[in-house]
């Protein structure tokens, strides 16, 4: 009796561990036999999100992994996998070097990693130039620095003044779009921040500044839209200046007024820092692709899947519900926004690696 | 607020709400079971079906799975003690002892029902804290973060008693571990010996699987019988069980306050809760040496936590939208994608929708209690079948609970190098509670620390707060040695009453 009974449950055991097994079994490599559909049915794809469930990185996500599927021949199985660390660095070397090159891993990461690459930093184990972009969902982020409204300093201009009141700004570890910035702003225009390095993430910032313990950060103003829109539209929080060299009417409409970095800049070097600190080329904030060497069939299948998804009107209707801004980039436009700033002037390069590039 | 509360039940168990809470528990149950596939992952998986679905059948479905895979995980440690996750370790170290010693049934029925008494009691416990909660958890920043941290390290005095000194070499060496990986502050990777892999640092699943799993495999391998090694007592089961329960309710109610606590303020984790209960159970025992070696209070404790934290961890989620723990994060997700706004409204104008979330974690374990408690007989006897038949599935369930806390095998041999440490622990008699608790604690107050020093230099040591609780850190470091010293010399002095009144404690 006791014995059959186990063997049941040796038996349910087994099945989920075929179960288990079968998720992530393919990792033979780039075998590209077969069509892209053939490849596909049944497949699990898994989506790398480089950073911790419940931003707006992974809202993002997995409102695309959630659509990509009918997009994609043989619609697979497409799950969300949450790959946080290091400012997004952990997702990016794993895509890079140990995923499967077979078409079965799509990365999602912040574009902002190019410039440690540029920098020539030990910690970069990928060459963004090589990954097959797939695209952005969201238009390249202008970067704002966000402050409570009772925080002392009211505008971007008082932190200018000499004498004038301190800005404390929370970020995550170095290198990330969050930190630089800010480093830029106080080192390059001269604004009186004080940055708090460490934070686990944004809802950890964000507690931060509810609690006193920092009065703002730096952040893409589109993933604000998405999470925390409320909180300008009562007046708690404001933005103080943003890197988009025209004021983006999304701000406007809620903010009135909001100066640009360039406002600031003294000479075309510093508006050169600014622009590749924080500007256009920085702003591929929410890149998706897929890592080097995939067949190239599955590559094109996947960018079709890609563009098809952003256009596909449920999509649209449950992005628009969950505030997510869709106005999307193609994998071709997101490759050139990096080829764009790997060609930036060595002067400015060599600079803005002195201020931000350094290898604590 | 009482309208909303009545409100949110109805709500909850309307058609097919119910039905929804009954499919997700169904689901929690099996993941539950399984090490490794926690509540995390669960509901990551989970959510792309909740999509199409209303924001109150989601939830249902959710909150439903969530709140049974907490309990059957506890199930998973104390009958062959391999951790069911990560947020059910602790119930290994007494729950395992109860069923190797023939008690299986009784621990399963102690740890179901404080599992059913913590949910009660940590949502009463919430409801009753909602008009505190927004100062209390704003009063926290990274200074009492780090104080917490500190009161939670004093623990290890008491978990390893009588070896101070290993089980503070213990908690250094799991201190050691979690240093490794990227550091927090400039993502440059330490002791990962050029590995990726231990960039993420060491995985705690994979360490307390093999700390404290293999080791019990390999002794169950060794014997003959089954995993109770005395015979099962008849007379000594679910029913004890549940007695023993309301026989420490005094320990039950506390413990459910810490979950509600810990649960409440973000930043902590699901994983750091159940120590501190289980640390806390050791520390006001009259006889913590019992501790390890079978204590029904240590079978109580952890498993009252592990329910009442749900409930707390869902209103600075609800209210703030920040997530105190990775399955809160992941629910905080279903929020946005429902077209729900978390912030102060949900305490007041939504009040009955987190109301409704508050009684789908009531009542899901209010059901899958019983029907668990029912199914423990049966359950329990697993402890007797001989090792030859419930070593493969055993050895199964290890792997794959390595394997899947991050789809990685360089999880399984950290899971393999940890069991070889694990048995040259228990051979040689040193105290393993005491690292996992440095290894859980550590990245925290590495972290928390540096953040109090850059924002606030040393000012930071003389907040209130702060010295509040490393005032109470001090006390509970230092207290309970003294009174079992004190214990110690008065039994000397009167060795006959003193027999009498351990041999109380025993009953």
């Amino acid at each position: 009796m006791i014995v059959r009974k186990l063997g049941a449950f040796a038996g349910v055991l087994a099945l989920l561990a075929v179960a288990a097994c079968g998720n992530s079994s393919e990792d033979g490599g780039g075998d590209s036999s077969g069509s892209a559909e053939e490849f596909y049915e049944g497949n699990t794809v898994r989506l790398i999100v480089a950073s911790a469930p419940g931003g707006g990185f992974d809202t993002y996500a997995r409102m695309i992994a959630k659509h990509i599927r009918e997009h994609i021949p043989g619609q697979p199985n497409v799950i969300v996998e949450n790959m946080p660390g290091a400012g997004h660095m952990v997702a990016m070397n794993y895509v890079y070097n140990q995923a499967p090159k077979d078409g079965t891993v799509i990365g999602n990461a912040t574009g902002g990693l190019a410039i440690q690459q540029l920098f020539g930093s030990e910690r970069v184990q990928f060459d963004m130039t090589k990954y097959n972009y797939l695209g952005q969902p969201d238009p390249p982020g202008n970067t704002v620095l966000v402050a409570r409204t009772d925080a002392a300093a009211k505008s971007f201009q008082e932190l200018l003044t000499p004498g004038g009141p301190e800005l404390v700004v929370g970020v995550q570890s170095p290198g990330s779009m969050q930190t630089d910035p800010a480093v830029l702003m106080k080192e390059v225009l001269g604004a009186n921040i004080r940055i708090v390095p460490g934070y686990d993430g944004s809802s950890a910032i964000q507690l931060a500044i509810e609690s006193g313990e920092i009065d703002g950060f730096v952040t893409s103003w589109h993933t604000e839209l998405a999470t925390t829109r409320d909180k300008f539209e009562s007046g708690e929080w404001t933005t103080l200046v943003q890197s988009d060299r025209e004021p983006d009417p999304t701000i406007e409409e809620i903010i009135p007024d909001v100066p640009t970095v360039y406002e600031f800049t003294q000479d075309k070097v510093q508006e050169d820092l600014m622009f590749f600190g924080t500007g256009t080329p920085r702003g591929l904030t929410r890149i998706y692709f897929l890592p080097p060497d995939v067949p190239e069939e599955r590559v094109a299948a996947m960018q079709q899947a890609f563009d098809d998804t952003m256009q596909d009107p449920d999509f649209l209707a449950e992005s628009e519900q969950a505030s997510l801004l869709i106005d999307p980039l193609t994998g071709a436009q997101v490759k050139e926004g990096f080829d764009d700033l790997f060609s930036m002037p060595t002067d400015v390069s060599d600079q803005l690696k002195t201020l931000i590039g350094g290898e604590s | 607020m009482l309208q909303s509360l009545l409100d949110g039940l109805v709500a909850t168990l309307g058609w097919p709400a119910f039905g929804f809470l009954l499919v997700g528990m169904a689901v929690g149950f099996t993941v539950g079971i399984l090490p490794g596939l926690g509540g995390a992952v669960t509901l990551a998986l989970m959510l792309p079906f909740t999509f199409d679905m209303e924001p109150t059948h989601a939830f249902a479905f959710l909150l439903g799975m969530l709140s049974v895979t907490a309990t059957t995980g506890d199930m998973t440690s104390i009958l062959f003690g391999i951790p069911g996750e990560s947020t059910s370790a602790a119930l290994v170290l007494d729950g395992h002892a109860l069923s190797k010693q023939g008690q299986a049934g009784r621990a399963l029925g102690a740890a179901l029902f404080a599992s059913l008494l913590g949910a009660v009691i940590g949502a009463v416990a919430l409801v009753a804290a909602i008009p505190v909660v927004r100062p209390l958890v704003l009063s926290f920043g990274s200074p009492e973060f780090f104080a917490l941290i500190i009161l939670g390290l004093t623990f290890i005095a008491t978990l390893g008693r009588g070896k101070m000194l290993r089980s503070l070499a213990a908690a250094a060496f799991g201190l050691l571990l979690s240093t490794v990986g990227l550091d927090p502050q400039s993502g440059i990777p330490r002791f990962t010996f050029g590995s990726l892999q231990l960039w993420d640092g060491v995985g705690l699943v994979a360490v307390a699987i093999g700390l404290f799993g293999l080791p019990e495999v390999i002794d169950l391998a060794r014997r003959r019988g089954g995993i109770a090694s005395q015979a099962t007592d008849k007379v000594s089961g679910v029913k004890e069980g549940i007695l023993d329960v309301i026989r420490h309710r005094w320990l039950l109610i506390r413990a459910s306050l810490i979950g509600v606590f810990v649960g409440v303020l973000p930043g902590l984790g699901g994983s750091v809760a159940q120590w501190v209960a289980y640390g806390h159970a050791a520390q006001t025992s009259k006889d913590p040496s019992r501790f390890g070696k079978g204590a029904i209070e240590g079978v109580i404790a952890p498993a009252t936590v592990n329910n009442s934290k749900e409930g707390g961890g869902l209103v600075p989620t609800v209210a703030f939208g920040i997530p105190g723990s990775l399955t809160m994060a992941i629910l905080l997700g279903a929020f946005l994608i429902q077209g729900i706004q978390p912030g102060a409204e949900m305490l007041t104008t939504h009040l009955d929708l987190t109301m409704s979330f508050v009684w789908m974690i009531v009542i899901a374990n209010v059901i899958a209690v019983p029907v668990a408690l029912a199914a423990v007989k049966p359950i329990a006897k697993i402890t007797t079948v001989r090792s030859g038949l419930i070593l493969p599935p055993l050895l199964l369930l290890i792997f794959i609970g390595a394997y899947s806390e991050r789809t990685s095998m360089s999880s399984v041999f950290v899971m393999l190098a940890f069991g070889l440490l694990g048995l040259a622990m228990v051979k040689l008699d040193w105290p393993r509670a005491p690292l996992v608790l440095g290894l859980v604690l550590g990245g925290l107050a590495e972290n928390y620390l540096f953040l109090s020093v850059s924002r606030y230099d040393m000012s930071w040591l003389t907040h209130p707060l702060v010295l509040v609780i490393i005032a109470v850190s001090v006390l509970s470091a230092t207290v309970p040695p003294l009174r079992g010293l004190w214990h110690r010399r008065r039994s000397a002095r009167r060795p006959v009453a003193a027999a009498v009144s351990s041999g109380k404690e025993h009953v």
